[in-house]
């Protein structure tokens, strides 16, 4: 069943008095439970197609609908918010109180749910991000990761269906980009909450069930990982790049070697080199 | 060549929000160095190249520039800030001029230099960072965030500096703008600036363009050396919050396997060579 739907979805800024156009009668259709990656050069317009979703921007023309609402229906502005969390690069500038838990309860708050649902919610939200133990810390004491978790955290205790994240681990150290993309996957898998990750690292990407990419405002792929992916040369016209493991594999391809190309992940990278060299040895 | 020695910094000292960025780093740029900054978020990278750079008086330690030794970090400063040019993370945030061509003039005019000297700078740091000429006139405002980064990035390599820092300069970066840039910091090596320190989340983007990798962690400098001796230590980093490169964890996967493959291979095209060399001489 489909949860997002641009249809005819026209948009453009305007600026200076002069109109950027940035969509012209762009058609998206994602289903309740995917996961999604949407990949673009910079200026593509995925961070414009993203804030579409919660109605920071509504359409020129055409009509965008998220959970069944019509994101330029102002009278149910609300009630989309709370079905669509949204996270962005910073996390500072996502938390807002001083201790982590209050930071989760916050949104809480202002929907007037009841303490006592608010206390199960916010627990069950740090315990699904793993930083329950972090409770009553104040949030500078965190690192980078930590804090999206708990801005992650803030959105899921309002039991949104959708979260939409814009670059979420794009300040983050290896290992915290890791962590939250493992939050991301298991929310997707374990709670269906339907997700759209903005991301330049490829190697998020490929953990998506489906990438979409833009360009200039376009869909111009739209299919599985392990399809787009080893269209390496494509890939790269489009100012994108793929993960080292499908580079590598293609790479020993291209220079003649009897490989089987299509990996996405180190250990199918490893899996079709051992492949090769237990044939040819 | 720069020496700091024994370098602590504390934010809001005394107070109950103190918060210890460095401790104890002792850190030498020598002329040529390429030198990659990695360490998890909050371990005082950030913090640790504004000293370098002379804009942020450490509480405690010692500068030495070319080798006269300053034992008051403010009397070294002015020397630190003449050689090094610091590239702020987001810098496009800080344009203002109304035009590129102004804001990128900005830093030379300060330094004092003629006109003619101002207008060679501009062209020449343009010229670099791969900004068309067409582009100078127009407002800094109407770029796209790649174009914008690279015009902020101009205005620091038009004061020539010797040593050249960037702090995350390909974060939010699409492919082609981070392989571009990365490019354009290596042609810049040595010819127009003598040093480099590139301060980076991504493991690929370091293993591509240092020679040598400093490892901070929780306000220490818990490793420094070249590129390929840092990741061959892939378990310490990752107790880090950091990791290897995609493509070092794939020959180390193979190693493991059996392959006799080099160790200290963290590019594709290395990974790629290696490979295809053991294949046809088996064959
Ligand atoms: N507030 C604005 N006013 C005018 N033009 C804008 C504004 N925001 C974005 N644009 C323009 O709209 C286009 C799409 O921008 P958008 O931010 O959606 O791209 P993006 O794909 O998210 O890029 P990035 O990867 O750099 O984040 C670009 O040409 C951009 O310059
Ligand atoms: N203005 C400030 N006031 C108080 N504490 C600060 C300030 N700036 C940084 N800190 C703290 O100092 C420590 C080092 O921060 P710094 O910004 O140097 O780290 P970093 O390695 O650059 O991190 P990142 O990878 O997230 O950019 C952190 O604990 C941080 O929270
Ligand atoms: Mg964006
Ligand atoms: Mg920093």
């Amino acid at each position: 069943m489909s949860i997002i739907k641009a249809e005819n979805l026209s948009f453009s800024y305007e600026s200076e008095g002069a109109e950027v156009k940035v969509f012209e009668n762009l058609n998206i259709d994602i289903d309740e439970g995917e996961f999604v990656a949407v990949l673009g050069h910079n200026g593509s317009g995925k961070s414009t197609f993203a804030k579409h979703l919660n109605a920071i921007l509504t359409p020129k023309s055409g009509r965008v609908t998220v959970c069944g609402i019509d994101t330029a229906d102002e009278s149910r502005l609300f009630e989309l918010r709370k079905n669509v969390g949204m996270v962005f690069q910073n996390p500072d500038n996502q938390i807002v109180a001083t201790v982590v838990e209050e930071d989760v309860a916050f949104g809480l708050e202002n929907l007037g749910v009841p303490r006592e649902e608010m206390r199960r919610r916010v627990d069950e939200a740090l315990k699904v991000v793993r930083m329950y133990d972090y409770r009553t810390y104040a949030p500078h004491l965190l690192s980078g990761g930590q804090k999206q978790r708990v801005a992650i955290a803030g959105i899921l205790a309002m039991e949104p269906r959708c979260i939409v994240l814009d670059e979420p681990t794009a300040m983050l150290d290896p290992i915290g980009r890791d962590e939250v993309m493992e939050t991301v996957r298991r929310l997707n898998r374990e709670k269906g909450i339907t997700i759209v990750l903005i991301t330049h690292y490829m190697d998020e990407a490929v953990k998506a069930d489906r990438c979409i990419v833009m360009d200039r405002g376009k869909i111009v792929m739209d299919d599985r990982p392990a399809s787009i992916f080893p269209k390496v040369e494509e890939m790269r016209a489009l100012g994108l790049d793929v993960p080292q493991a499908t580079e590598l594999v293609w790479e020993l391809k291209r220079r003649g070697l009897n490989i089987e190309t299509g990996a996405l992940r180190s250990a199918g990278a490893i899996e079709s080199i051992l492949k090769m060299t237990r044939d040819q040895l | 060549m720069i020496e700091l020695k024994n370098i602590t910094y504390t934010y809001n000292p005394g107070e109950p929000s103190a918060r210890v960025a460095l401790n104890d780093v002792s850190l030498t740029l020598a002329d040529g160095d390429f030198v990659g900054l990695i360490g998890h978020t909050g371990s005082g990278k950030s913090t640790l190249v504004q000293i370098i750079a002379g804009l942020l008086p450490p509480l405690g330690g010692t500068a030495s520039v070319d080798g006269t030794d300053f034992s008051e970090y403010k009397a070294a400063a002015k020397e630190l800030r003449k050689k090094v040019g610091l590239v702020f993370q987001y810098p496009e945030h800080q344009l203002f001029e109304e035009t590129v061509y102004k804001d990128i003039a900005f830093g030379p005019k300060n330094q004092k230099l003629t006109e003619d000297e101002i207008d060679l700078r501009v062209r020449e740091a343009a010229r670099r960072v791969r900004l068309e000429d067409g582009l100078l006139e127009k407002s800094p405002f109407d770029l796209s965030g790649g174009q914008k980064r690279r015009v902020a990035i101009a205005g620091v390599v038009a004061m020539k500096p010797e040593i050249l820092i960037l702090d995350e300069p390909t974060a939010g970066l699409d492919p082609s703008g981070r392989d571009e840039l990365l490019g354009m910091l290596k042609e810049l090596h040595g010819d127009w600036c003598k040093t480099i320190v590139l301060v980076s989340h991504s493991m690929e983007d370091i293993a591509r363009a240092a020679g040598t990798a400093a490892v901070m962690n929780g306000g220490r400098l818990v490793m420094n050396g070249p590129v390929e001796e840092i990741f061959s230590r892939g378990d310490e980093l990752r107790s880090m919050g950091l990791n290897t490169p995609q493509i070092t964890r794939i020959v180390d996967g193979l190693i493991k396997a059996g392959l006799p493959l080099e160790k200290g291979i963290f590019t594709v095209e290395a990974a790629a060579d290696s490979i295809e060399k053991l294949v046809r001489s088996k064959r």
